[in-house]
């Protein structure tokens, strides 16, 4: 008996163990992977209903491997559990800061649409492009960041700053192939971890379901 | 009479530890309830490492003292059944909790 039961560590591992399946880590990967496909291998396409469509289909299908796949693969394996009301409450703060930080991406790039065609507008663009492109690869990253902080997902921290570097390098490069190998960074070790877990975890042989 | 009752007490001090919570499988499923809201089969079948027979029966002794409440749903056509502890449950394991760290700090070194 000399090995104490701290009861807070057990209930972080328990909900941790919910990201050691490596669907998140595909998602995230695949999403950057999709920010330089919809941006470069779409933009060929004249119809802009097809171009608009193609990329809403593309982002819809990987939000629905995130979905699926914690439906049909990682419940299934792992069961369904629900936490207490600190984490719904970190939940609901995590929605919120997305929200906000959608909307606030949204306005910056409608007032940047409206203003970048008169002259001054393109200089001063053109002059501070440096510190635009740090400022929103800072901003990817502080919001990813602050993500890994309230769903208390490690990997994601690291995933925060790799993301921000990627919206920078772009930028600074002007070659969204950054994208890409970012993109591929991340979703290599999803892959590692996504078949790691399948193995550690097979389907429960019985039907557990009722007791 | 109430002297020796007493004094047996003072050398049984593990006497007085609810039996049900205090066995090890039982002690398990308590502690992960304890810590989550709710959870299914599946899910204490892991974090326990018990088997589905063993589960069923230690959840059984326990729904039938009243320290978890046990829900059983469908998911689709699968069965589904979630357990969660009660308010008595969690006033059990704290008690036990209190008694037992009392027990093993007034233990010499």
């Amino acid at each position: 008996m000399t090995q104490s039961i701290d009861l807070k560590e057990m209930e972080k591992k328990a909900f941790q163990s919910y990201y050691e399946d490596g669907i998140w880590d595909m998602f995230l990967g695949l999403i950057m992977i999709s920010v330089f496909v919809t941006s470069n291998l779409f933009e060929g396409i004249d119809a802009k209903l097809v171009r608009y469509g193609l990329t809403g289909a593309t982002y819809m299908g990987i939000a629905l491997f995130l979905g699926f796949g914690k439906k049909y693969i990682t419940l299934p394996r792992l069961g369904s559990v629900k936490f207490g009301e600190k984490r719904k409450t970190d939940r609901k703060k995590n929605v919120v800061v997305n929200v906000i930080s959608l909307v606030v991406l949204v306005i910056a790039i409608l007032a940047v649409r409206s203003f970048k065609n008169t002259p001054e507008a393109l200089d001063a663009m053109e002059r501070s492009h440096i510190w635009i492109s740090i400022g929103l690869g800072g901003w990817v990253a502080f919001i990813t960041i602050l993500g890994a902080y309230f769903m208390d997902f490690p990997r994601l921290y690291v995933y925060g700053v790799m993301y921000g570097i990627g919206f920078t390098g772009t930028m600074l490069l002007d070659d969204p192939i950054v994208f890409v190998i970012v993109g591929v960074f991340i979703l290599v070790p999803g892959i590692v971890i996504f078949s790691r877990f399948l193995r550690d975890h097979p389907l429960p042989k019985t039907d557990v379901g009722d007791a | 009479m109430r002297e020796q009752a007493d004094k047996k007490e003072e050398r049984l001090p593990f006497a007085n530890f609810d039996k049900l919570v205090h066995e090890p499988a039982r002690l398990m499923i308590l502690t992960n309830l304890y810590v989550i809201e709710s959870a299914d089969f599946t899910y204490m079948m892991r974090q326990t490492g018990l088997t589905w027979g063993n589960l069923s029966s230690h959840m059984t002794k326990l729904e039938d003292a009243g320290y978890i409440e046990v829900t059983k749903t469908f998911k689709g056509k699968k069965p589904n059944t979630m357990m969660q502890l009660t308010p008595e449950g969690r006033e059990a394991f704290r008690s036990y909790r209190q008694q037992m760290k009392q027990v093993l700090d007034d233990l010499p070194d």
